[in-house]
C-alpha cells in the first residue's frame, strides 16, 4: 500500500470511527428497548458497523453495575503510583545521629520513617519525619532551636516526647519523636468497641495531656484522631505536639506559599480565617474528636467534597447535633460506629452541650482550657451538673447575675442593661400592633383611591422589609448580647466597666456576618451602646470607621450613622459637624424612611438638640414637641421605641425648662409603654426621672426625693453609671436643701466617686460632676471645702468653656459667702442675673441660687444682705415662677417680709409640704 | 502522616504577582506532582480524592495567581499538566528498565490487587484520547476533564454546559470506546 492509497483509507477509517462514536452516543440517550431499532435503521445493513456498535454497547452494560475499574481512578491516583519512588530510596540514610529504617507514611508536607539511633548500649527506635519544604533562614534556625528546647521540656505520659531536631544535609527540617504503637483513637474505639463512658473518658485523658502542654505554654495546632495514638496498653499519647506551629514558621519564611499546617475537618474557625491561635483553637479540636469518637462521623465535611467546602462549612454551617450524625452514621452503615447507633440516646443533653461548649465558633465561647473540658467530661461520668449549659439568654443572664450578686458590680451591670435595653426590650415590642397598624394604614389608603392602593401596597411591602431588617438586627444583637454575657463570665468574679467595654468593642466578639447589612446593622448598635453611654469620642471613632462602608449601604444604614454622628458632634461640641451630620441624615432617609416617620423623628430631636446647643431656645423646643410628634405617628417604630422618643423629648423640653410639656411628654411616652406592655427599661428610667426632675425644679423637694428613691429601688432594671450619677447628684442637692447636710454631702461624695472611676478623672464627665457637686456642698455649709474642691477643678474647666460659665457664677456666690461685703454681694447678684438670660431653666437655678444665698446670710443675722438679695430674686422670677414648690413659697415670704407684712399662711403651708415640717427655713419665716 | 499537613491556603496574606503562562504551568505541574507524592502514601486518606486535591490546588492558584483567567483555562492547563507528569513518568520508566514494558501501569486501584486488574499503556492512552477527539470531541474533552482534571461530572457538566446526566452518558460511551481501541477487557 503507497502512502497516497493510505491516506483516504485512514480518513475512511477516521470517518467510521466517528460515525460509531455518533451512534454509541446517541443510543445512549435511548431507552434500551428502543436502541435496536434505532441502530438497525441508522447502520442502514452495514453490518460490521451495527456488530461495532453491539460491541460497545456490551461494554457500557459491563461497565455498570461492575467492579471494573478501567479509568476509574483519577490520573493523579496513576501518577502516584508512576511518579517515584524517592522517600523509601533515602532509607540507610543518616540524619543527625539516626539511621532511618524504614518508610513509615508520606503526606503532602514531609515523610515519617522510622530510624534509630545507636547507643553504646542501647538503641532509641523513633519516629523520624523530614519536612519538604524551602530552606530555613538563619532567624529561622535560632528560632527553630529555642523552640526546640520548649518541646524537648514537654514531660508528659499522654504526649509523645519530642526526641530531638534540627536541618538535614539538603536543609530541610528534620523531626524526632517517641515512636508509638498502636491505633488512631477513632480506630482503637471501634476496634475495642468501647462504650460510650470509655470513650469519653478516653478522650479525658487526652485533654490531661493537652492541658499540660498549654500549661507549658505549648499549643498543639493540629489536634485530629490521627495525631492521638492509644497504645496496647490503652493510653493515649499526643504526636506531634508544636510541630504544626514550627512548620507554620518554616513555610511562610522560607517559601511564599501558605502551607499551614492543619486539617480542615478539626481546624477551628479562627484557625481556617487565619487570625489568632491559642490554647482554644486545640479546645476546639479535642471538641471534634469527642465528636467523632461519639458519632463515628466528623461534624462538618463529612464524605468527599473538597477542603475548601469543609472550611466553609466549618465557618458556616450548623453544626449537626451527636444524635443526628449518629443515625446518619447508622443509617450509612458503613461505619464500624453502626453497631452502636443504640446509644444515640446518650448522647442526648450533657454530651450535647459539652461538644456546643468545646466547638463554639467563638473562641471566648468555648471551654476554658482543656482542663475545663476534661473537668466536665468527668462531671458527666460521674453524673455530676456539668458546667456547659445551653446558651440561653436567660440562663447566661441569671448566672451572671448570681455570680456578681454580692460582687456588687452595679457598674458592670449597667452596662449589661444598656446592651438588654437594645436588644430584649427591642424584643418585648408588640409586634403584633405594629403589624396591625400597618394593615389598617394600607386598608385606610387602598379606601380612598386605586392608585393610591398601590403606592399603600409598596409601602407596605417596603415596611415589611425594614421589618425583616429590623427583625435580623435584633437577631444579630440577642446574639451578641449572649456573646458579652458570656465573655463577662468568664472574668471571674467581678467585672469593671472598662473590662466590659472593652468586651462590648470587641470585634471578634461575634465574628462576621456574612450578611454585610447585618454586619453594618451591628456595628450601628455598638456605636448606640457608645452613645448611649455617654462616651462620645468613640461612637465617634468608630463612626469614622464605618461611614466610609456605608456608601452602598441602604439610605437607612447611612441616616442612621449621621443622626448618631450628629448627636455626638452635639455633645463633643463641634456643632458645624453637627450641622453637616444633620444635612447628611435628611438627604439619606429614604422616601420609605420620611413616610415611615421614625427617623425624621430623630432628626428632628438632632435638629433641637443642635439648637439648643447654639442658643436658640424656641427653635430647640419646637423641634423636640416635633419630634415627639413625629414619633407617636411613625409607622416603622416599635413601641419602645415611640416611648424612647417621646421619653427624649421629655427630657429635651425639662432641659429647655418647659416643666409643664416635659411632664406631659414623659407621661406620654409611659402611656405608650404601658399600652404596648413594655415593662421595665432604661429609657422608662429616665422618664420617670424626667417627672422627679421637674418635681426637683418646681422645689417640690421631698417629692423629688421619694420619687428619686422609687426609681432607685426598681431593680427590675439596671441603669448606666452616667444616668445613675446624674440622679444622685440631684437628690443630693435636695437633700442639701431639705437641711440633712450628712446626708447630701455622704450622697454627692459617692455619686462624683462613682463616675468618675467610671469614666476617668480626665473626662468631662467627670469634670461635669464635680462641678456640680459645689452647690451641694456650700449648701450643705461646707463652703470652705466647695472653694477648695472648685480650685482644684478650675484648671480643667479653663478649657471646657461649656463649664466655665457655671464655674465662675459658682466662684461669684462662694467669695461672697466666705467674706459678705458690698462688692462680692454686688458681684453675685450680677453674675446670677446674668446667668438667668440664657434661659428659663438657668433663670429659675438664678433665682434659687439667690434665695439660698438670702437664707443663709439671714440664718448667719445679717438681714440686710439678705434683704438685697430676695429682692434681687424676686426681680429675676418675676411671673416665671409658679406653683406651690419651694421657690415660690419662699419668694411669696420675702415679698411679705419686704413689704412689712406677716408671712402668708398658704405660703408657709406650701413650704412645709416641700420641705418638711421642721426645716429651719420654715420656722425662720415662721418665729413661734 | 495523613493529608492533614497539605496546603490550604486561606489567608489574602498569600497573594502572589501574577505568574506568566508558562510559571503557571510550572505551578500546576509542581503542585500535582507534589500532590501525586501525597496520594502514593499508603495512608493517604480515601475521601481526599482527587477532585479534592485539584479543588485545593485550583483555589491556591486562583487565589495567589491573577494569572488564572477562569476555571475553564485553568482545568485546561491541569490536565495538560497531568498528561505531561503521566508521559514524563512514564518515558524514565522506560529509559530505566531499557525499553521494557514500564509504561504498562494497573490502572486499578491496588486495592484488590488479588483480582485481575486492567493494565494500561498510559502513553497508549493518550494516543487513544487523541483518536478520540478526532471522533468525537465532547467525549475526549469529559475524559480529559473527569480523568485528568479529577472534576466530577457535574463540574464538568458546567465547564461545558451540558447536564450530568449527559456527562454521565459521554463518560460511558468514551469509556467503551477506549477500552475497545486498548484492547483491554475483563
Amino acid at each position: 500500500m503507497t502512502a497516497d492509497e493510505a491516506n483516504p483509507s485512514r480518513a475512511n477509517e477516521e470517518s467510521r470511527g466517528a460515525r460509531a462514536a455518533l451512534l454509541l452516543r446517541d443510543a445512549l440517550d435511548l431507552d434500551t428497548g428502543a436502541r435496536a431499532s434505532f441502530l438497525d435503521r441508522e447502520c442502514d445493513g452495514d453490518k460490521a458497523l451495527r456488530a461495532e456498535l453491539d460491541g460497545l454497547l456490551a461494554r457500557v452494560a459491563r461497565q455498570v453495575g461492575s467492579s471494573s475499574e478501567f479509568l476509574d481512578q483519577p490520573a493523579l491516583a496513576l501518577a502516584g503510583r508512576l511518579v517515584d519512588d524517592e522517600p523509601s530510596a533515602r532509607t540507610g540514610d543518616m540524619i543527625a545521629a539516626f539511621r532511618l529504617v524504614a518508610l513509615l507514611g508520606e503526606g503532602g508536607m514531609g515523610t515519617v520513617y522510622r530510624a534509630e539511633r545507636e547507643g553504646v548500649d542501647f538503641t532509641q527506635t523513633v519516629a523520624l519525619k523530614i519536612i519538604r519544604a524551602g530552606t530555613p533562614n538563619a532567624a529561622l534556625r535560632e528560632r527553630f532551636r529555642r523552640e526546640r528546647a520548649i518541646l524537648a521540656g514537654l514531660d508528659h505520659h499522654g504526649i509523645a516526647r519530642f526526641v530531638d531536631g534540627g536541618v538535614t544535609d539538603q536543609g530541610e527540617l528534620w523531626f524526632a519523636m517517641a515512636l508509638i504503637e498502636g491505633d488512631a483513637i477513632t480506630r482503637y474505639a471501634n476496634r475495642q468497641a468501647l462504650d460510650v463512658a470509655q470513650r469519653v473518658a478516653l478522650l479525658a485523658s487526652v485533654c490531661d495531656a493537652v492541658a499540660a502542654a498549654h500549661r507549658s505554654l505549648v499549643v498543639h495546632r493540629d489536634i485530629k484522631p490521627s495525631n492521638i495514638v492509644v497504645d496496647a496498653a490503652g493510653a493515649p499519647h499526643l504526636l506531634d505536639f508544636g510541630i504544626a506551629k514550627l512548620l507554620d514558621e518554616s513555610v511562610s519564611d522560607a517559601t511564599a506559599t501558605d502551607a499551614r499546617a492543619m486539617t480542615p475537618h478539626y481546624a477551628a474557625p479562627e484557625q481556617i480565617r487565619g487570625e489568632a491561635i491559642t490554647t482554644a483553637t486545640d479546645v476546639y479540636a479535642l471538641g471534634v474528636v469527642l465528636f467523632e469518637l461519639l458519632t463515628g462521623r466528623r461534624p462538618f465535611g463529612s464524605g468527599s467534597i473538597t477542603p475548601f467546602q469543609v472550611q466553609r462549612a466549618v465557618l458556616e454551617d450548623p453544626r449537626p447535633s451527636l444524635v443526628q450524625a449518629s443515625a446518619a452514621a447508622t443509617d450509612a452503615a458503613d461505619s464500624a460506629v453502626a453497631a452502636h447507633g443504640a446509644r444515640a440516646r446518650l448522647l442526648h443533653g450533657d454530651l450535647e452541650h459539652i461538644v456546643e461548649r468545646a466547638m463554639a465558633r467563638e473562641p471566648e465561647r468555648r471551654y476554658a482550657s482543656a482542663a475545663a473540658l476534661a473537668e466536665d467530661l468527668r462531671r458527666h461520668l460521674d453524673g455530676r451538673p456539668i458546667r456547659a449549659r445551653p446558651d440561653t439568654l436567660g440562663y447566661r443572664v441569671n448566672k451572671f447575675v448570681q455570680r456578681h450578686r454580692l460582687g456588687v458590680a452595679l457598674a458592670a451591670l449597667a452596662v449589661i442593661a444598656l446592651l438588654a435595653t437594645t436588644a430584649a426590650s427591642v424584643l418585648q415590642a408588640n409586634r403584633a400592633e405594629r403589624e396591625s397598624r400597618r394593615a389598617n394604614l394600607a386598608a385606610e389608603t387602598a379606601r380612598s383611591e386605586s392608585a393610591r392602593a398601590r403606592e399603600a401596597a409598596e409601602v407596605a411591602e417596603q415596611q415589611r422589609d425594614a421589618a425583616r431588617d429590623e427583625t435580623q438586627r435584633q437577631d444579630a444583637l440577642r446574639e451578641y448580647f449572649v456573646a458579652v454575657l458570656n465573655r463577662a463570665s468568664d472574668y471571674g468574679k467581678s467585672v469593671t466597666p472598662e473590662q466590659l467595654t472593652e468586651i462590648v468593642a470587641d470585634p471578634r466578639l461575634v465574628g462576621a456576618y456574612k450578611d454585610p447589612n447585618l454586619q453594618r446593622a451591628l456595628d450601628l448598635a455598638i456605636i448606640d451602646f457608645f452613645m448611649t453611654r455617654g462616651e462620645y469620642p468613640r461612637a465617634l471613632a468608630l463612626l469614622d470607621s464605618l461611614e466610609p462602608h456605608l456608601a452602598d449601604a441602604p439610605g437607612r444604614y447611612r441616616a442612621m450613622a449621621a443622626t448618631n454622628r450628629g448627636f455626638a458632634s452635639v455633645r463633643t461640641g463641634k456643632l458645624d459637624a453637627a450641622d453637616a451630620a444633620l444635612v447628611n441624615a435628611e438627604k439619606s432617609m429614604s422616601a420609605e424612611q420620611r413616610r415611615g416617620g421614625g427617623l425624621p423623628s430623630r432628626v428632628e430631636m438632632l435638629r433641637g438638640q443642635l439648637q439648643r446647643a447654639r442658643g436658640e431656645l424656641t427653635a430647640a423646643a419646637t423641634a423636640a414637641r416635633r419630634s415627639a410628634e413625629l414619633a407617636m405617628a411613625a409607622t416603622d417604630v416599635s413601641e419602645f421605641e415611640r416611648g424612647a422618643i417621646v421619653g427624649s423629648a421629655a427630657v429635651a423640653l425639662l432641659q429647655l425648662g418647659e416643666l409643664d410639656s416635659a411632664e406631659s411628654f414623659a407621661e406620654q411616652a409611659e402611656r405608650v409603654w404601658k399600652e404596648a406592655g413594655v415593662t421595665a427599661n432604661v429609657s422608662m428610667r429616665n422618664v420617670a426621672t424626667v417627672r422627679t426632675n421637674a418635681l426637683f425644679l418646681r422645689g417640690e423637694l421631698l417629692a423629688a426625693v421619694a420619687g428619686m428613691r422609687a426609681i432607685n429601688g426598681d431593680t427590675g432594671s439596671t441603669e448606666s453609671i452616667p444616668s445613675r450619677a446624674a440622679r444622685d447628684i440631684t437628690e443630693a442637692k435636695a437633700l442639701a436643701l431639705l437641711a440633712r447636710p450628712d446626708q447630701a454631702v455622704a450622697k454627692v461624695d459617692a455619686a462624683v466617686g462613682k463616675m468618675c472611676s467610671a469614666v476617668g478623672r480626665e473626662s468631662l464627665d467627670c469634670l461635669r460632676v464635680r462641678l456640680s457637686s459645689i452647690d451641694t456642698l456650700y449648701i450643705a455649709g461646707q463652703i470652705a471645702r466647695a472653694r477648695s474642691e472648685l480650685g482644684s477643678i478650675q484648671p480643667a474647666i479653663a478649657k471646657q468653656p461649656p463649664l466655665l460659665a457655671a464655674a465662675n457664677s459658682f466662684a461669684a456666690l462662694l467669695d461672697f459667702l466666705l467674706a459678705p461685703d458690698d462688692t462680692t454681694l454686688a458681684r453675685a447678684i450680677a453674675v446670677a442675673t446674668d446667668s438667668a438670660k440664657a434661659g428659663a431653666l438657668p433663670r429659675r437655678n438664678a433665682v434659687r441660687a439667690l434665695l439660698v444665698l438670702a437664707e443663709t446670710i439671714d440664718a448667719r443675722g445679717n438681714h440686710g444682705y439678705a434683704e438685697t438679695l430676695a429682692r434681687a430674686a424676686i426681680n429675676l422670677a418675676s411671673e416665671a415662677i409658679d406653683g406651690t414648690g419651694m421657690d415660690s413659697s419662699l419668694l411669696s415670704l420675702w415679698r411679705a417680709r419686704l413689704a412689712g407684712k406677716s408671712s402668708p399662711p398658704d405660703a408657709l403651708a406650701n413650704l412645709a409640704a416641700a420641705l418638711g415640717k421642721t426645716h429651719p427655713w420654715l420656722l425662720a419665716h415662721n418665729p413661734p | 502522616m495523613e493529608a492533614g499537613l497539605f496546603a490550604l491556603p486561606y489567608s489574602k496574606a498569600h497573594m502572589s504577582p501574577a505568574a506568566d503562562p508558562e510559571q503557571l504551568f510550572a505551578s500546576i505541574y509542581d503542585e500535582l506532582k507534589r500532590l501525586a507524592h501525597a496520594q502514593l502514601a499508603d495512608r493517604a486518606p480515601r475521601t481526599l480524592c482527587t477532585t479534592a486535591l485539584v479543588h485545593e490546588a485550583y483555589i491556591k492558584l486562583i487565589r495567589g495567581d491573577a494569572g488564572v483567567q477562569d476555571r475553564h483555562h485553568f482545568v485546561s492547563l491541569v490536565v495538560r499538566a497531568m498528561r505531561q507528569i503521566l508521559a514524563d513518568a512514564a518515558r524514565r520508566r522506560m529509559a530505566e528498565k531499557r525499553g521494557g514494558d514500564g509504561a504498562m501501569v494497573t490502572l486499578d486501584t491496588g486495592h484488590h490487587d488479588d483480582q485481575a486488574a486492567a493494565s494500561v499503556d498510559v502513553l497508549a492512552l493518550e494516543h487513544a484520547i487523541d483518536q478520540l477527539r478526532g471522533m468525537h470531541e465532547r467525549l475526549a474533552t469529559v475524559v480529559e476533564m473527569h480523568f485528568y482534571g479529577g472534576l466530577s461530572f457535574i463540574e464538568v457538566a458546567e465547564l461545558i454546559g451540558v447536564t450530568e446526566r449527559t456527562v454521565q452518558r459521554d463518560w460511558s460511551a468514551a469509556r467503551a470506546l477506549l477500552e475497545q481501541r486498548l484492547g483491554t477487557s475483563r
